[in-house]
């Protein structure tokens, strides 16, 4: 695995916005072993465990109340879990040092800011909590504004800005010290779906930077912007993986869905009976949907099996589920 | 290790709200300026003049006593009846402030051995304004008995006036009697002539017997007059023995020496005797003697200001206070509601540059604020700096720094900006009651002047007006007490703060 540096990537002009290739994964970045937070009787987190490799966006998904607030909140220092182990960048946040914590970035959830300043003298108020001197807090402020395009609007008070410019801003705030580790609480929450892709396609360009992203929604689509997504459910973490994973983990394959001109009993077992399909579900009087190992296998397995019984087939596609069915089944299989 | 980046990041982001609301420093500056002006110019505090209705009985005899002139002066009459009741309506609906009784027949009263009751009849439920007019109308009930004393007084005096005269008289008969020795029937006519004068001079000492009494029992000082007609009672009843005696002698006389030198040279002397303690009676004017004493109030003060003068200094020391506590308090209570609260904790900020920042913001701009509106205070309202402006600086200064960490304080234990307003709001009328402004600190009994001492508006107060109207700072101790409650509440503050940053 190749080696990287540790300090704090700058972003120069020419790199803002540019699409790098992904830095190799390395361990030790973000470590959480067991860990649980409790608010009186109340159990926000029950042993929760996760890894984040340098360089990747992990996603934080789940509903209303599962505890990704409070697991990005552990994260950062504000509070310390009840039990188990919480290490970033090699270090406790409850332990966090001034160095530790120019090391990383946060963004909380909504907009908290001083809506009387400009775009542009929140920016340099929060590049001043930073520590930056002057000359480098006018040049931050310039180059991260304009990576998330907001430089023309750094005239305008933060309150007369639209929603997504503000979340930009909190977004731009947080990135003002180049940090290594960046810990984003729900920043696409309420914005439509075309700013929420302008957002993530900033954390995708950050992070072929070479930062660290971990990042909560409630939106499950997101989940696809993720290099890996931690399905979180009633404090816990459900399911941890690649988007692509996630979905044949919901489905135990790929899925394939298949249309004919009438479905026949002994149609369904002869797909049953082949050897790369798992699972048959029946959609319909004409459609099928399958699960199997390998979409590309499998077309041509199904579409033989139906040629040999002289059953017509209509239609052979892939199926793409939604992150929102995803969940679901990924839920439903948990219960 | 403090990062002045980090420091100066409050302080920037401050000014760059200023600016942005220049509003904001209007109403932080010329909003007290004008209240204190419309204090100073609207306020009268020498109270208002109660509508007042003279209510003279029916029955009422003689001549109404004339009110004071003071009293004239401080009440306005707006009508007279003789209907107690319908007096009393239109005081109770608040149509009239007092109502004034005309005592019936107040000389019939004073015969009988009885103090004539004055009735005021007010429907008063402020405290302060009751207590003023209790102490006022008892001042000018004792100011018309001294002018009822003074004019009875008087009256004997004048009455005296004719004593020199039967004096005159008498002398001029003991001269007729010495001329007529030998002639006892002649002698006995110019003694009978002596005692029909002695008849008008006794009547004369009992007048003056009788106001002296009154005098003395009004102010029993006066011991000196109640010798004095003690010895003209002596002289007249010498005057008359003597002529009893002279009387029995001719009664009984065959002599031509009858009378002798001596007896005449007695009844001379009676009468010089009289003549001089009447005249000493008159010597003394009634008003003397029905007010012996008088004020003579000698103010050492180098200067009198007028009443928005003498408040100046303590709207201003109020004003900054609640200045500094409203922005102290408001401050974090904003971060915290803001969500900004959180960023600070997960930034490289320490907790001392966070308290240092807001510290320099908000004093700077209370400072500047309050150099502003002394500098109105002093040109546009005339009030004088007699003292250095040094310690007014630094007075002032103190009073910031202390008023701030207040705010702070209650900024960290507040749950709400509605709830560090409501507090804000408390002190500053708790202020108003207790640092000095309304009621002297003698005035507040322990252990409420404990909270007295525990405002810093209560040593800024007593610093400004000393130096700004006085010249001198009386109690240096105030700044350093200020020092000290400033000192102590930046540590409260550092410490609310470090537990505020603190995870949970």
């Amino acid at each position: 695995m190749a080696s990287r540096t540790v300090s704090p990537p700058e972003y120069p002009d020419a790199t803002i916005g540019a699409q790098l290739a992904p830095p190799p994964a390395a361990p030790g970045v973000v470590s959480v072993e067991g860990a649980a937070k409790s608010f009186g009787d109340l159990d926000v987190l029950k042993d929760v465990n996760l890894n984040v490799r340098r360089g990747e966006i992990v996603g934080l998904v789940g509903p209303s109340g599962c505890g990704k607030t409070t697991l990005v909140k552990l994260l950062t220092g504000l509070q310390q879990p009840t039990d188990g182990l919480v290490r970033v960048l090699d270090c406790a946040p409850a332990d966090f040092d001034t160095k530790h914590r120019k090391r990383i970035g946060y963004t909380p959830q909504g907009f908290f800011l001083y809506p009387s300043l400009s775009v542009e003298q929140n920016a340099r108020f929060v590049a001043g909590l930073y520590g930056l001197g002057w000359r480098r807090r006018r040049r931050r402020t310039r180059q991260v504004l304009q990576f998330l395009e907001l430089w023309d609007a750094r005239k305008r008070l933060a309150r007369d800005i639209s929603g997504g410019m503000q979340r930009r801003l909190s977004l731009a705030c947080a990135l003002l010290h180049s940090p290594e580790v960046l810990f984003i609480d729900e920043p696409t929450a309420g914005l439509d779906p075309l700013l929420r892709t302008k957002i993530w396609e900033h954390l995708r360009e950050l992070c072929n930077t070479g930062c660290t992203i971990l990042v909560t929604t409630q939106y499950m689509d997101e989940a696809a912007y993720c290099d890996r997504v931690a399905v979180m459910r009633d404090g816990g973490i459900a399911v941890i993986a690649s988007p692509e994973e996630l979905r044949r983990k919901a489905f135990g394959g790929d899925a394939l869905d298949i249309r004919v001109g009438q479905v026949e009993r002994a149609d369904i077992v002869a797909l049953w009976n082949l050897p790369c399909v798992q699972q048959v579900e029946w959609l319909g009087r004409r459609t099928l949907r399958l699960t199997v190992d390998d979409t590309a296998t499998a077309t041509v397995a199904v579409t033989d099996a139906l040629h040999d019984r002289g059953t017509e087939l209509e239609e052979v596609r892939p199926y793409n589920p939604s992150f929102d069915e995803i969940f679901t089944r990924l839920v439903d299989s948990d219960d | 290790m403090i990062n002045p980046a980090r420091v100066g990041a409050f302080f920037v982001k401050w000014s760059a709200e200023i600016v942005r609301q220049p509003a904001l420093m209007f109403s932080l500056v010329l909003g007290p300026f004008l209240v204190l002006l419309a204090f100073g110019q609207g306020v009268d505090i020498g109270g208002s003049r109660p509508r007042t209705i003279i209510v003279r009985p029916a029955e009422a005899t003689g001549e109404m006593q004339p009110l004071p002139d003071q009293l004239n002066d401080h009440i306005t009459i707006v009508g007279e009846t003789q209907d107690l009741e319908a007096a009393r309506r239109e005081l109770r609906d608040g149509k009239v402030d007092a109502v004034v009784v005309v005592p019936a027949d107040p000389e019939a009263t004073v015969k009988t051995g009885e103090r004539v009751p004055l009735q005021v009849l007010t429907s008063e439920i402020d405290p302060v304004r009751k207590s003023y007019a209790s102490a006022y109308l008892s001042d000018q009930v004792a100011r018309l008995n001294r002018e009822t004393i003074a004019k009875a007084i008087g009256d004997a005096q004048a009455s005296v006036g004719d004593v020199g005269m039967h004096i005159q008289q008498a002398r001029d008969y003991v001269r007729l009697a010495r001329d007529a020795r030998g002639d006892v029937e002649e002698t006995r006519r110019q003694v009978d002539q002596i005692r029909a004068v002695v008849v008008p001079l006794a009547e004369t000492a009992d007048r003056v017997n009788a106001a002296v009494d009154g005098v003395s029992f009004v102010l029993p000082g006066l011991g000196r007059e109640r010798l004095e007609t003690d010895a003209l009672n002596q002289s007249i009843a010498n005057l008359r023995a003597n002529l009893d005696t002279l009387d029995a002698r001719l009664d009984s006389a065959t002599s031509e020496t009858i009378p002798t030198d001596e007896e005449l040279a007695k009844i001379e002397q009676d009468l010089a005797r009289i003549e001089e303690t009447v005249t000493e009676a008159q010597r003394i004017p009634a008003e003397t003697l029905s007010a012996p004493f008088q004020l003579r109030l000698e103010n050492i003060a180098p200067f009198v200001p007028d009443f928005a003068g003498f408040y100046a200094p303590a709207v201003l020391a109020l004003l900054l206070q609640h200045l500094a506590i409203t922005l102290g308090a408001l401050s974090m209570a904003r971060v915290r509601l803001i969500g900004l609260m959180d960023l600070l904790r997960v930034a490289p900020v320490k907790p001392r540059e966070v308290v240092l920042g807001n510290y320099l913001s908000y004093a700077t701009i209370c400072v500047v604020a309050g150099g502003l509106l002394v500098a109105l205070v002093v040109l546009l309202l005339d009030v004088p700096v007699f003292g250095s402006w040094v310690m007014v600086a630094a007075g002032l200064l103190l009073l910031v720094v202390a008023s701030l960490g207040i705010g702070f304080v209650i900024s960290l234990i507040s749950s709400s900006e509605q709830h560090a307003a409501q507090l804000a709001m408390l002190i500053l009328l708790a202020s108003i009651f207790f640092s000095g402004f309304v009621f002297t600190l003698d005035r507040i009994a322990w252990p409420v002047r404990a909270l007295s001492y525990a405002l810093p508006s209560t040593y800024a107060i007593r610093t400004l007006q000393d130096v700004m109207l006085r010249g001198v700072l009386r109690h240096p101790e105030d700044l350093a007490i200020l020092a000290g409650w400033a000192i102590v509440l930046f540590v409260v503050t550092l410490a609310l703060f470090r537990r505020e940053f603190r995870p949970r």
